[in-house]
């Protein structure tokens, strides 16, 4: 059976959360996108504050509401538009993944400072995390999923506990990729979708079963609460690009002036988005061609054609010079312990396959792409377990 | 009134379909059944929209094996033939729902699975749409809209438990109540006081508080997906939850 394009964008159906292409070749993502030019954002926005507000009556007092941030430039546009733009008191979670690098480490700070914001801060047990990485690895494919599990449930567990009505997330992936919504369903934050599509189908039984190392009673930061705990508090999880015209690369461009770094890697033009990991645009990226048959840098360049500042035909260009870029697995497979020998294993029976051929062309980007890429810094340190806390604003 | 969750299916993805046109796949119909079990809704009504290949509904039957779901299923999607219904019931579904045996009187098809689960396993599936006389019903093996044939009613009495009035153009929407009633009222000409009626299309979770008792139950179509909605949960607790 052959696998149907998209005309206008580079998804197939192959996509993993499901596409559907119409009868004028046209995909579900493209259509869902087009939407953003007909809908009444103002309307929209104020909706939001109404929302917002009615979670301040209902709130502690401190805060009005509860965001994940990370050290991406989403987590700061995310802060800027709930603090600056529309004036309420977020408050802020972070999981230490152990994976940031320096220039990761700076922009979580410099987003904390910058916008003055209270910001708790989750570390798990390494050695515990190890284990739980290690598991998700071997069984999902994805070392991602302890990561997405955490990130999903701590601040929906913070919000209960805090008495906060109101989660904020960025865009809801599978809206914008794939069209999975439209922006008519005000989808929210759900048990089902964290489980099937942030973690991938795979539940904490799953991870932990079959390991002598691992105790579910040990994971709770992991863990979603149960749908008596969420009925009971009425926290919900809103998704912005619900409520404003989402547009990654130009909104993301707007926080260098808020002290953002972006930060350089091989795999993609857009040094915004998951910056400040070791290993998202290298070994995660590499397990990610595996188990979809394409690198991060598609969904970066099926953005940028549907919001015509690239074309189709230059996305293909750009995503084969993008393909064939070096990402390298051994650093992240040294962190889990593997040795010599071990690394060797997973390169020659894992990663079989995955590498693109080599591309010896000039990169060349569209003049609307370049006037939104910024030139990146290079990180110096990467894996790193903590960096120090604060960036006065005269140290960036 | 039940809650009823819809979800509609082509090639085993769930998909999401507006005023029935296919438009966006949502997810799998494992995971998607799992949640609906555990946000407690009275039954779920799985419809298979690809209704020809054989090998589509043995790898629907498997997901939904998978799924180990405990809430009551209601099964369909092109039952033409004997064996059709023979492999559906397989994945022992509560109840089977048809619209082609209906529409084109195969009352053979009919009366077998009548007997092999009973005039409570039975559910009439009718998609309609308006019409200036009253209203249209799709008939799947035409791909059309057309009048319901006289002897429909005779075979809903004999055969059926409850007739599923599904609103084609409303699907998938967010209706109004005055819509929704205005809608139910329109089909009041093919209704029976014999069988159970199940109202379709438009009905949204957030404005169930607001429905009046239009129907003995009524199907949500893929939107219990959009919110975290607990229905039963809900039901229990009351809607002013402290």
């Amino acid at each position: 059976m052959t696998v149907k394009q998209c005309s206008l964008c580079l998804y197939d159906e192959s996509h993993p959360f499901g596409l559907f292409i119409d009868d004028d070749g046209v995909c579900s993502g493209c259509r869902v996108h087009q939407e953003k030019y007909q809908i009444d954002w103002g309307a929209r926005k104020a909706e939001l504050v109404g929302l917002l507000e009615e979670s301040r009556g209902k709130a502690n007092g401190k805060h009005d509401c509860v965001i994940y941030v990370d050290s991406d430039a989403e987590s700061f546009y995310l802060v800027y538009l709930i603090k600056k733009v529309l004036g309420f008191e977020p408050l802020l979670v972070n999981f230490n993944d152990y994976f940031r690098t320096d220039i990761g480490h700076k922009n979580l700070n410099t987003l904390r400072t910058t916008f003055d914001c209270d910001l708790l801060n989750f570390t798990p047990k390494l050695s515990q995390y190890k284990k739980i990485i290690k598991e998700s690895y071997l069984k999902t494919g994805n070392f991602f999923w302890p990561i997405q599990a955490a990130k999903t449930a701590l601040p929906f567990n913070l919000a209960i506990n805090k008495a906060i009505p109101l989660v904020i997330w960025g865009g809801h992936q599978g809206m914008e990729q794939t069209g999975m919504f439209s922006h008519h369903d005000y989808v929210n934050m759900s048990q089902w979708y964290r489980s099937e599509h942030d973690l991938f189908g795979f539940t904490m039984d799953e991870i932990v079963s079959g390991s002598s190392l691992l105790r579910k009673e040990q994971m709770s930061h992991y863990t979603y609460p149960d749908n008596k705990k969420i009925i009971q508090s009425q926290v919900k999880g809103l998704y912005l690009n619900n409520y404003f015209l989402w547009d990654p690369l130009k909104q993301n461009n707007q926080m260098l002036e808020y002290g953002y770094t972006p930060e350089y890697n091989a795999s993609t033009f857009d040094y915004f988005d998951r910056s400040g990991s070791s290993v998202y645009f290298n070994v995660h990226d590499i397990s990610r061609m595996k188990r979809t048959g394409y690198h991060k840098v598609r969904d970066h360049l099926c953005r940028e054609i549907r919001h015509s500042r690239i074309s189709k035909t230059e996305a293909i260009e750009l995503e084969s010079f993008y393909n064939s870029a070096e990402r390298d697995p051994k650093p992240f497979l040294k962190w889990l312990g593997f040795d010599e020998d071990g690394i060797k294993w997973f390169e020659l029976h894992y990663f079989k396959g995955v590498d693109s051929p080599s591309v010896s062309r000039e990169l060349t980007l569209s003049d609307k792409l370049k006037a939104l890429c910024p030139t990146p810094q290079q990180p110096q340190k990467t894996f790193l377990l903590f960096d120090k806390s604060l960036y006065l604003k005269s140290q960036r | 009134m039940r809650i009823i969750a819809g979800v509609s299916v082509l090639d085993n993805r769930v998909v999401q379909s507006r005023r029935w046109s296919v438009t966006q796949a949502v997810g799998t119909l494992e995971h998607v059944l799992r949640a609906l079990d555990r946000y407690e809704v009275d039954e779920i009504v799985v419809n298979n929209i690809r209704r020809e290949a054989v090998e589509v509904k043995t790898s629907l039957l498997a997901s939904i094996r998978a799924a180990e779901v405990f809430t009551p299923l209601s099964l369909g999607g092109g039952i033409r033939r004997l064996e059709d219904f023979d492999h559906y019931y397989q994945a022992s579904p509560e109840r089977v729902f048809f619209t082609s045996a209906l529409m084109n009187q195969n009352e053979e098809l009919l009366e077998y699975a009548c007997s092999v689960i009973g005039q409570q396993g039975m559910i009439a599936f009718l998609p309609f749409k308006a019409h200036q006389h009253g209203a249209l019903f799709f008939n799947p093996s035409i791909n059309q809209f057309e009048p319901l044939p006289p002897a429909s009613q005779r075979l809903i009495r004999t055969y059926f438990d409850e007739v599923v009035f599904y609103n084609t153009e409303a699907e998938g929407e967010l209706s109004t109540i005055s819509a929704i009633t205005s809608a139910v009222a329109s089909i009041a000409p093919y209704r029976s006081d014999q069988n159970g009626f199940i109202y379709a299309g438009g009905i949204r979770p957030d404005i169930l508080d607001a429905l009046p008792q239009i129907a003995d139950g009524v199907i949500i179509e893929n939107a219990l997906l959009y919110q975290e909605e607990p229905l039963k949960m809900r039901q229990l607790t009351g809607s002013e939850i402290v």
